[in-house]
């Protein structure tokens, strides 16, 4: 164990935190929350990390999104992000993947334990829950939209994102904003069902949605009936 | 009685966290709440997701959905953004 890990050890056994770390994650989306994602992973010392986004920083980024600043914008998102984590610990391997997920080599699925999804549309969503159930790989979802957000686990084959949009290729978000606070309280939360998730714990939200509502402080979690096509995994 | 509960977006913007209403199908139950909360629209309810004692329901179910007295049903939005 490296000293970089001691503060978790204290939450976290050193067998389980072992396998968080040994656990190669990919992170689709690096704005408002899969910044957020990425520091937290690092710092948690998972040693494979890979971070998809074909999108540059640009002004409207900064009030939200952490690795964005007046000297990044224009700048590869995916490129800013890999390096600032990297600089983070250096015990992490970075795979920088500057595409669109759809773009990405599928070879790279093989390199892969858990998705986390940090996009910021319903159709591209839907579109790596489809991938993770093809690859067999647990999906960790995470969105915001105001005070409000959701995070759930989605294991391959429940298919809970397109029963969950019903073909909606857009929530209130783009009237609700985006602000400063929510992106960061979504991400805590999705790392927090991912070491859940990694020592099987029994509280983590495997196919359910926890719905957060920062403005009327209220958590509801919302389940799904099982589907006839569900694979399992972990 | 069924318990009607709205989540998030509705619940801010209608100022409403609860409701209590006659048990009948899914459609009574929203035909009690537009009465009960004047402002609201039934297209709010097709936007909604609806889930009954936690569990996600389809909405061409609307009128095959039978609540029953003790029933909780949650109104919500999902949101998309990052």
């Amino acid at each position: 164990m490296h000293d970089y890990d001691i503060k978790n050890t204290e939450l976290i056994s050193i067998t389980g935190l072992n396998k968080v770390k040994d656990t190669r994650v990919l992170i689709v989306g690096l704005g408002g929350i899969g910044g957020h994602l990425a520091n937290h992973l690092a710092r948690l010392g998972v040693k494979t990390l890979h971070l998809c986004d074909h999108d540059v920083f640009q002004p409207s980024n900064i009030n939200r999104q952490l690795f964005s600043s007046v000297a990044s914008l224009g700048s590869s998102k995916a490129d800013i992000v890999g390096k600032a984590v990297q600089g983070i610990r250096q015990d992490v391997k970075v795979v920088v993947h500057a595409c669109r997920i759809e773009n990405l080599d599928s070879h790279i699925w093989n390199d892969i334990d858990i998705v986390m999804d940090a996009l910021d549309n319903v159709k591209t969503r839907i579109y790596l829950e489809d991938m993770a159930y093809r690859h067999n790989v647990p999906l960790i979802h995470g969105a915001i939209g105001g005070w409000y957000g959701q995070v759930g686990i989605i294991m391959p084959g429940s298919r809970i994102l397109a029963r969950l949009y019903q073909g909606k290729e857009q929530g209130p978000e783009a009237i609700l904003g985006s602000p400063t606070f929510t992106p960061s309280v979504i991400a805590g939360i999705m790392v927090g069902e991912f070491v859940k998730c990694m020592q099987n714990d029994e509280h983590a939200l495997i196919d359910k949605i926890m719905m957060i509502d920062l403005l009327n402080h209220d958590y509801q979690i919302l389940t799904f009936d099982e589907p006839n096509e569900r694979k399992e995994r972990l | 009685m069924v318990t009607v509960r709205f989540l998030n977006l509705l619940r801010s913007t209608y100022k409403v966290e609860q409701l209590q209403v006659l048990a009948g199908t899914l459609s009574e139950v929203i035909n009690q709440v537009l009465v009960l909360v004047s402002k609201m629209k039934k297209e709010d309810f097709d936007q909604a997701a609806i889930f009954v004692n936690q569990m996600k329901i389809n909405h061409i179910d609307y009128d095959k959905e039978i609540l029953k007295d003790g029933d909780v049903v949650v109104f919500t939005h999902f949101v998309g953004g990052g």
